[in-house]
């Protein structure tokens, strides 16, 4: 007779995998208010200067 | 390779290219994330010079990474990267011994509920206060709730993503985020604010 089982380490795994749903996870009302700030959000977005940049760019060619 | 062949190529591989000493790929890899990763590390410290400092710090730790071979290339870029610059925003209040403000909502003004549906001047004009507004109340919410908001809206992470970075349960990211969308909510039931104007 073959013995199957699944390992005790896959079944959580899976578990893991299944949780990792975004949207999905948040209940209707929340998505839908999520959204409606979403412009709002993405007004806040912010860049770094192009000094900084380039300083990094240059610290790179440096070593 | 031409700027726009580079454009198509993606994180990981443009990762390969840095560490053979293809320099264009760091550039692209900055250009692709300043401003989830820049954005995610202001919202935080909320203010642009000391960003402006971490965003330098994380970026010379990435450069530093890869240039000794010691990236794991089982992580996605942008993950990496923001648990980088969230572990040095965690620096930052520890050196200042202190935390992100948690306040309360008081000293607000009350928004006035106008609707304006055009595009006209006003209505450009009241956008950009209500937009002004929201921030602010991003700004007055429980430093980890915010935490995640930023992270999983600027850093398009996943749940499971954040809470390997922040070091909580899945569960507790996404709870976060569930109380971190109810508290603007009702934030914004008691100023009055109109999502209409967002």
């Amino acid at each position: 007779m073959i013995e199957i089982s699944t390992p005790k380490t896959h079944s959580l795994k899976l578990k893991e995998v299944n949780k990792d749903i975004t949207a999905e996870d948040l209940s209707e009302e929340d998505q839908s208010f999520y959204t409606a700030i979403k412009p709002c959000l993405n007004a806040m977005a912010k860049n770094p200067s192009q000094d900084t940049i380039s300083n990094l760019v240059n610290y790179s060619k440096s070593i | 390779m031409s700027a726009i062949t580079i454009h198509l190529i993606s994180d990981q591989d443009l990762v390969q290219k840095y560490i053979i000493g293809h320099e264009p790929s760091l550039e692209e890899l900055i250009r692709r994330h300043k401003t989830k990763i820049y954005t995610s590390i202001y919202l935080l410290v909320k203010d642009s010079y000391l960003a402006e400092d971490i965003f330098q710090d994380t970026f010379i730790k990435v450069i530093n990474t890869l240039k000794a071979g010691k990236y794991n290339e089982e992580g996605k870029f942008l993950p990496w990267v923001i648990r980088i610059a969230h572990n040095l925003v965690i620096d930052h209040f520890r050196k200042e011994k202190r935390k992100p403000l948690v306040t309360t909502v008081d000293g607000f003004d009350i928004f006035e509920l106008i609707k304006f549906y055009d595009d006209s001047t006003e209505d450009k004009i009241i956008r950009e206060q209500t937009h002004k507004d929201l921030r602010e109340l991003i700004n007055h919410l429980p430093s980890d709730q915010k935490e995640v908001l930023i992270m999983r809206h600027f850093g398009e992470l996943s749940f499971k993503e954040i809470s390997d970075i922040t070091g909580v349960s899945i569960n507790t990211a996404l709870g976060r985020m569930r109380y971190a969308l109810n508290n603007l909510r009702k934030m914004i039931l008691t100023r009055e604010l109109s999502l209409k104007n967002i």
